[in-house]
């Protein structure tokens, strides 16, 4: 598992030092400073995550042989691979994957799926959003082994029969979008809105989409194509 | 109607016959030959009878039409660079320096060289020599000898999985020798500083001694020795950077000695050309493609980003023979994304007692960061300083320094935010101590037609202005007079106040090409080579071609855009120049396409071309509208065997060079603002803003009011929370995530009224000048003089934080 430092949290001060003292390290290091990436002190930005090994104790099947017996052996799964049953888009998909995998990186990776996109990693910004089970849900750091059994929707499923769901119309009508790539994080987030509220206030719709965010800066248009949306499903 | 004479028939039929009675029946496409005299510049004529024209008159053109590429964004069906995995894929991650300023003593790369899974570890060795232009640039692809921040790159691994190449970056030894570091621009232009380059922290200026770039007009002395009052203030820029949505990505895939370069640019040709120079081969092998891009305003124009990063992609894929993809992660986007320079100014501004300005000098220190040089921001903010107002008497002087912080480079604005919030809050500082209404002072003193531009090469005259219509409309939409006597307010702790400053945005003037087909079934193929990063430039550049031929249904034309080896010469969508550079080429190739069409119409109609109009793709006499040819009967041509067969297909083609115009098209904004301040907790909310913006004609209302409000937002960061801060005792950089570098929410935003106001200017076509920057300059001024409605503190360095606030109410001491 990856262990990561903390980052400091808020908007730090310039000139006030963090906790480790980099600096007595840095002036006292002298003519040479050797460092490996496991060794890279302190810049929490760029350090590359600790890879620490856990090995654990394998399982040994002991077969006991019977004389006249006819013994099974196996099947047994690969240590490290678990089954999963998710239903994408409708269709169920079942999957050997490590319990690692986050649903973004099965979709995007593993399944071709690449309409919800990346962003942060970190649930900071909602361009992973998909829904589960109608709840929008941050793919990036969801694992896929936790959502067993779960429908989940993408951007991808939206459309119906050659024809578009209305969040999407809606987005097209009012230009609720500029290069896009925060877009499908944004139309599922409406979607989710307005399958369980078609009459959401301006506040409503504002909180259901807090946990997006558009560089390009479409806020208003996309409020204006989820209110309109929202009147077209009433 | 007058019939064509015997003799303009023969030389029609000279000209494009083949004697065979249907000349349209010729082989190849239909291509004029140039006769000098008939191709002199027919686009003027053009241009100026389209800028007259009301938009009410124009069919396609400023009609708020849904984008061409709608249908694949909303569906997710749009490949970015970053959606790309080719079989056999290779993943590519960077070492980076952990120390701001360090020599390199040693590198190592065995024990990752060793790890199974890895297929190349690269060091600066590794990199053609035409990586590294100059001094600065975007920094060595790898650095060999020396690291001047923290991140800058140092080896680069290629293996099969992710997981491996950041294992292998573990494994890599590299010994360092710290040196002491600097990171303000004052600081690192003292001679004592930490010194990053041989030729010194200063970087070589425009001056023909390599001076700093000077820009003088009038005599400032004369006129502050004529002013009634002089103002002298310093003013501080933060360094937003440009934090692109989808992080970094290039995939790379060698096919013998051709390249194909997958990667989020603003622009197809003028990236290409440059990884071609870079990589030392010819541009011809190399084919890039950018359909789907990401917004990058600014650091997309060559794809680049600190270390010119996708060079050492390429290398990876040739080393390896497989396609690699590297992929920068959230933190290294935005540390390594490149970003706005911060940066330091001194302004001293003279007026008389009637409001009239007299004289304005501007001296910068200009803060690069490691990499990035970028002396032409420096020359570009000594237009904005010199040239924003009217007076007759202007100077600038400005210095780039180098410091070990992140690298600034092309953000949206460029040079223009910075010099507006120094600006923008001067001209509010005089125009209260006058105890003029800012609208007023700011009008009188507004940029004009015809007024100076001047520049570091010499001066250029401004083509048109819509700065006073700016203001008076905005105004008006705001209700400001009417507040003006209300405000400030205060209520429950909580005081409201309203501000309002204006902007200019010089349009970057360069060469665009365009290529139009017509099909013989009257469908177009636009080929357009322009960015496609949320600029909406293939959906206005269809607009201005179906206007001038006549269409009334954009889905007549596809835009062909986002690869190298599809689309003209265009020079990337950057510097709002699309609209005005790309769109005028358009024009002219339409126009060119129209003649042709006409003038075979002529011949099949016997009439004159000037006789001739065109509607849904059908050509009639003006006269006699029944009398006329759909394009397909016009295009098509019968067979010997008698059976139609559509055959032709017409190529217009149009160049813009407005490098060479004597005029400058500016771009000019003015912004209404309305805030709330915390008094206790020192929180700035920004109620309402009305954000009028000259953009000359809007080509699409809605595209154009999401720019206004998108570049409004940006402005919006730029004032508050989107500040790359580094820590001073370690140089390090800590606002290396969306938790600490704070953009825009949904739940920030203010009502925003986008207000266009269309001046005409007839450089453009349709009297378009372009606006993706223009509303990005104007709010963090306009918001500072709106804190200083409502609470009396003028703060005169960005960001507006909390702490500041609450320190300025307290007062000193």
């Amino acid at each position: 598992m990856a262990e990561e430092e903390k980052a400091p949290t808020g908007q730090p001060e310039e000139g006030a030092p963090l906790k480790i003292s980099r600096r007595d390290f840095l002036v006292g290091a002298g003519a040479g400073v050797v460092v490996t990436g496991a060794a890279a002190v302190g810049y929490v930005a760029l350090q590359q995550p600790k890879i620490v090994e856990v090995i654990k104790e394998v399982p040994v099947e002991v077969i006991k042989e019977v004389p006249g017996e006819v013994v099974t052996v196996g099947p047994t799964l690969p240590a490290h691979l678990r089954a999963v049953t998710l239903n994408i888009n409708g269709q169920d998909y079942s999957l050997m994957v490590e319990p690692r995998w986050t649903i973004n990186y099965l979709l995007r990776e593993k399944l071709g799926l690449t309409g919800t996109k990346t962003g942060c990693s970190r649930q900071m910004c909602g361009m992973c959003t998909v829904l589960a089970n109608g709840r929008p849900i941050y793919s990036c750091t969801t694992l896929a082994v936790d959502y067993e059994g779960q429908e989940i929707l993408t951007v991808e499923g939206l459309a119906q029969n050659g024809k578009l769901h209305p969040v999407q119309q809606a987005f097209i009508d009012y230009n609720a979008f500029q290069c896009a790539w925060c877009t499908p994080g944004f139309i599922m987030s409406a979607v989710a809105l307005v399958n369980k509220n078609t009459k959401p206030s301006p506040e409503d719709i504002k909180h259901a989409l807090s946990g997006n965010l558009c560089r390009c800066g479409t806020y208003r248009e996309v409020f204006l194509a989820v209110q309109a949306a929202a009147k077209m499903m009433a | 109607m007058a019939k064509m004479t015997a003799q303009e028939r023969k030389e029609l039929l000279r000209k494009y016959g083949d004697g065979s009675g249907g000349f349209v029946g010729g082989r190849g496409s239909f291509t004029p030959r140039r006769t000098g005299a008939k191709t002199a510049a027919p686009a003027v004529t053009a241009v100026e009878r389209s800028t007259a024209k009301s938009t009410d008159e124009l069919r396609l053109v400023g009609k708020p039409l849904p984008v061409v590429d709608g249908v694949a964004k909303v569906t997710g069906a749009a490949k970015y660079a970053n959606d790309i995995t080719l079989p056999g894929q290779l993943y590519a991650k960077t070492l980076r320096s952990p120390f701001p300023h360090a020599n390199i003593v040693r590198i190592d790369t065995s024990k990752a060289k060793a790890l199974p899974g890895v297929a190349a570890v690269l060091t600066a060795d590794d990199m053609p020599p035409t990586t590294f232009l100059r001094p600065l640039d975007y920094g060595p692809v790898l650095n060999k000898d020396r690291v001047r921040l923290v991140g800058d790159a140092v080896a680069v691994v290629a293996a099969v999985d992710e997981d491996t190449a950041k294992a292998a970056l573990q494994l890599i030894e590299v010994e360092y020798e710290p040196l002491p570091f600097v990171l303000d621009e004052e600081e690192a232009a003292n001679p004592d500083a930490p010194q990053l380059y041989e030729e010194g922290n200063i970087v070589i200026g425009s001056g023909p001694q390599g001076e700093p770039a000077r820009i003088s007009r009038g005599d400032v002395e004369q006129g502050f020795a004529e002013a009634d009052r002089v103002y002298e203030q310093k003013y501080t820029t933060s360094h937003q950077v440009n934090s692109s949505p989808a992080m970094r990505c290039a995939v790379c895939q060698w096919l013998g000695d051709e390249l194909t370069m997958w990667i989020n640019a603003q622009g197809t040709t003028t990236p290409r050309n440059e990884v071609a120079w870079r990589l030392g081969i010819p541009a011809s092998k190399v084919h890039l493609i950018s359909q789907y891009a990401s917004g990058g305003y600014g650091s997309g124009n060559h794809a680049s980003g600190t270390n010119n990063w996708k060079i050492a992609a390429a290398i990876l894929a040739k080393v390896t023979g497989k396609p690699v993809k590297m992929e920068f992660t959230r933190e290294e986007e935005l540390i390594l994304g490149m970003g706005r320079h911060p940066h330091t100014s001194y302004l001293k501004v003279g007026v008389k007692n009637d409001g009239t300005l007299s004289a304005i000098d501007a001296k910068s220190y200009v803060n690069t960061g490691a990499h990035g040089d970028y002396r032409v921001l420096t020359d570009t903010m000594g237009s904005y300083y010199t040239s924003s107002f009217k007076t007759p008497n202007a100077r600038f002087e400005g210095i780039v320094v180098t410091t070990n912080r992140p690298s600034a480079r092309e953000m949206r604005g460029f040079a223009s935010p910075q010099a507006h919030f120094a600006l923008g809050t001067m001209m509010d500082e005089i125009a209260h101590d006058l105890g003029m209404d800012p609208v007023d002072f700011l009008s009188l003193n507004a940029l004009e037609g015809g007024g100076p531009w001047s520049t570091v090469f010499g001066p250029l005259e401004v083509s048109n202005s819509g700065m006073k219509e700016c203001l008076a409309q905005g105004a008006a939409a705001f209700g400001w007079r009417e507040l003006r006597q209300k405000y400030p307010v205060e209520e429950n702790g909580k005081v409201r106040g309203i501000g309002v400053a204006v902007s200019t945005q010089g349009m970057v003037q360069n060469r665009s090409s365009a290529v139009v087909e017509i099909n013989p079934d009257g469908t177009v193929m636009v080929r357009e080579g322009a960015g496609n990063m949320g600029n909406a430039a293939h959906t206005t550049l269809a607009q201005v071609v179906g206007e001038v031929l006549g269409y009334i249904n954009l889905a007549d034309m596809r835009v062909v855009f986002g690869d190298s080896d599809k689309t003209p010469h265009d020079n990337m969508s950057y510097g709002s120049r699309t609209a005005l550079c790309t769109g005028l080429a358009f024009q002219r190739a339409a126009e060119d396409a129209r003649r042709q069409l006409l003038e075979m119409a002529a011949f099949r109609l016997e009439a004159k071309s000037e006789e001739l109009d065109i509607l849904d793709k059908r050509i009639f006499v003006k006269d006699n509208p029944d009398k006329g040819l759909t394009f397909s009967e016009l295009l098509g041509s019968i067979l010997l065997s008698g059976s139609d067969f559509a055959e032709m297909t017409v190529v217009g083609r149009g160049n813009s060079d407005l490098l060479i115009s004597s005029k400058q098209s500016v771009g000019m904004a003015a912004h209404f603002i309305e805030v709330e301040v915390d008094k206790i907790t020192g929180d700035v909310r920004v109620v309402r803003a009305v954000c009028a913006t000259d953009t000359g004609r809007a080509l699409n209302r809605m595209v154009v009011e999401g720019q206004i409000v998108g570049s409004f937002i940006q402005g919006l960061g730029y004032a508050f929370g989107e500040n790359m801060t580094v820590d001073r005792p370690t140089g390090i950089p800590v606002t290396f995530s969306w938790l600490d570098y704070k953009l825009v929410t949904m739940p920030d935003m203010p009502e925003v009224t986008p207000l266009i106001i269309e001046s005409h200017d007839p450089q453009g076509a349709f009297g378009v000048k372009g606006l993706g920057e223009t509303s990005l300059s104007t709010p963090a001024s306009a918001i500072g003089n709106a804190i200083f409605n409502a609470i009396g503190l003028r703060i005169r360095e960005l960001p507006f934080t909390p702490e500041k606030i609450i320190a300025g109410l307290k007062g000193p001491g």
